[in-house]
């Protein structure tokens, strides 16, 4: 657990932080997000004493951080900075064996550790581990980053715009990968960023800043449904019921379809018309087993098969599953496991309510 | 990485080295040289140096480099490392400015005046050897660790090393390709103005230089110089194999 208690920062005359309190509970991806100078990254190098504050305490499970040896405290820390920051004359392996070796641990166990991480970040430890940084492309130097700052396993991780020198395609999926790492791990992180789309993406908890305090604070969903004055609303932009309906996963979603068996080995026929013109709900057509095979019109047999992927999986958002069938112009789709067997059905009447209604929870 | 020129890459690597070896060894002989010293210069009394071995004197004069080019990098490395610390930062333009005009002074300047202090022969040279080569050093290891970049020291800082740790896990590592080509020039401009000791009897090659001269016997001289040159040009070798050595392959910084 982390708590900052009133903490104001001076660079001379100049306010950095102006007598912010934020708590980030254990387990809980805190993001602190804002413009530029808006104090986020100097409030996330308060909590390894990377810089000290002029007035005001910082708490690490009760403890003030200033009670620590800065060095001790660090390693207990995990730290990302957008540069990454791999030392160029390590090799990969020797990179995320930094802090184990600062800690003293051998050199089979900082090995051993080295490939757990590589393989937890998704990359293959023979094919990286003798790798120096400059052979590694960006996200790969950025998957290596979050291994070493995982190498000791700290319970608390700080993370400055990590994903943020990683072009716009590979960030997304280096978002998932970390949320699935995150899911399992469980750290307490303090993750900065100004992109809103990466906040609403990871985020328990969101903080937004502005010249040196703390404008608004909450889950994602609330505050992208409840804006609390005009800087936030400007913030999160007007899309942001869109935003918002990427915290809401199909899975929690999914309603009840009534898929009619078709006699395996029955030809459909390619679709063609836009089931917009007539927005009725379909009939989803399985085979004995349950796999998806298209749909049909009520009151006509006739198979149709839309262009493929015409469904969502559970694991999807319900930004994505607006975004098909908009690109489908449909109503329904279908929801279906990564085999392709039909679970059930997602559909906009129910994404128009959630976005009238601004209940549920997030994903 | 290894391609198929790496052979021929090779050749020509060891090319220069090897003549360079072949003259001085060479020149070592004094049978082998009398003949093309006396085609040269058919006016001079005797064409080889008989009152000490070359290889006597190449030997006393990589001992006068050696030793002086040794304090020159401990010290250097001590004053480049100190000014770069954040106690030492007010003294960084101090040890640049210093270093600088170490190097404008002549040696022979340096000599004149280490002689009354130090007396004659190999003390002062060594020196004024010293005080000229430092400049080369100190001014490398500045600049080599003023240049690892801002986000791999905070990087180093942010996952706990103490300073120590962090200047000998990070800094030296990342500037030791600088501070070697310091060291580099330092040696090789110590191999030429080394010669100069011999005027106050440190010995040498200068000193077959200084004969020739005194003797007006160009022959000497020319041995003497071609000598110097060649271990100059050796030094210069041996540290861009170093370089090559530690810096090739994968390991680009």
């Amino acid at each position: 657990m982390i708590e900052l208690r009133n903490v104001t920062k001076l660079y001379g005359t100049t306010v950095a932080l102006n007598g912010i309190s934020i708590r980030v509970a254990e387990g809980e991806l805190c993001v602190l997000i804002g413009p530029s100078g808006c104090g986020k990254s100097t409030t996330l190098r308060l909590v390894n004493r990377l810089v000290e504050p002029t007035s005001g305490e910082i708490f690490l499970d009760g403890k003030p951080v200033r009670s620590f040896v800065p060095e001790t405290l660090r390693r207990g820390i995990g730290y990302v900075i957008q540069s990454i920051g791999l030392l160029p004359h390590m090799t990969v392996e020797q990179n995320i064996g930094i802090v184990p070796k600062l800690l003293g641990w051998d050199m089979e166990r900082r090995e051993k550790r080295a490939s757990e991480l590589l393989e937890l970040v998704g990359l293959d430890p023979p094919a990286y581990r003798e790798k120096y940084p400059s052979q590694l492309s960006g996200g790969e130097a950025q998957r290596i980053g979050v291994a070493r700052a995982l190498a000791a396993d700290p319970p608390v991780l700080l993370m400055d715009e990590p994903f943020g020198a990683v072009d716009p395609l590979n960030r997304e999926a280096i978002q998932d990968e970390f949320a699935s790492i995150q899911r399992k791990l469980r750290k307490t992180v303090v993750f900065v960023t100004h992109d809103l789309d990466e906040a609403v993406r990871l985020a328990d908890h969101v903080v937004v800043m502005k010249d040196g305090v703390v404008v608004q604070e909450g889950a994602p969903e609330h505050i992208l449904e409840q804006p609390s004055n005009d800087f936030v609303q400007d913030f999160v932009g007007s899309d942001r019921v869109l935003k918002r309906l990427s915290r809401f996963s199909v899975e929690d979603h999914t309603e009840q379809g009534e898929p009619v068996p078709l006699p395996a080995g029955s030809a459909g026929r390619s679709y063609i018309t836009p089931l917009s013109e007539n927005p009725v709900r379909p009939v989803w057509k399985v085979d004995p087993s349950g796999l998806l095979l298209g749909l049909s019109v009520p009151g006509d047999d006739q198979l149709f098969h839309p262009p493929e992927p015409f469904w969502v999986h559970p694991s999807s958002n319900l930004r994505e599953a607006l975004a098909l069938m908009l690109y489908l112009h449909v109503s329904h789709l279908p929801v279906v496991d990564e085999h392709r067997k039909f679970i059930g059905e997602v559909t906009a009447a129910q994404i128009y309510a959630i976005t009238r209604r601004g209940v549920g929870h997030g994903a | 990485m290894r391609s198929p020129d790496a052979g021929w890459d090779t050749v020509r690597r060891f090319i220069g080295p090897i003549l360079g070896l072949a003259l001085l060894v060479w020149l070592c002989i004094p049978a082998a040289v009398r003949g093309p010293l006396e085609f040269i210069f058919p006016d001079a009394p005797e064409v080889t140096y008989d009152r000490a071995s070359l290889v006597g004197l190449i030997g006393e004069h990589l001992v006068l480099v050696a030793v002086s080019t040794a304090a020159a990098t401990a010290l250097g490395l001590f004053i480049g490392i100190g000014v770069t610390r954040e106690a030492g930062r007010p003294f960084l333009p101090l040890a640049q400015d210093a270093s600088s005009l170490a190097q404008t002074f002549p040696p022979v300047a340096i000599l004149a005046l280490a002689v009354p202090i130090l007396g004659f022969g190999f003390t002062p040279t060594v020196a004024a050897l010293f005080v000229y080569s430092i400049l080369p050093v100190v001014k490398n290891t500045i600049a080599g660790l003023e240049a690892v970049p801002a986000d791999i020291l905070e990087a180093s800082t942010g996952m706990g090393m103490r300073p120590v740790e962090r200047l000998m896990r990070t800094e030296l590592p990342l500037a030791a390709r600088v501070i070697l080509a310091g060291v580099r020039t330092s040696v090789v401009l110590n191999v030429g103005t080394a010669t100069i000791g011999a005027t106050i009897g440190a010995g040498g090659l200068g000193r077959i230089i200084i004969a020739g001269l005194v003797r007006d016997n160009p022959a000497w001289i020319l041995t003497g110089a071609l000598a110097a040159a060649v271990l100059a040009l050796l030094a210069d070798r041996l540290f861009a194999g170093l370089d090559e050595t530690f810096y090739s392959a994968g390991e680009v910084i």
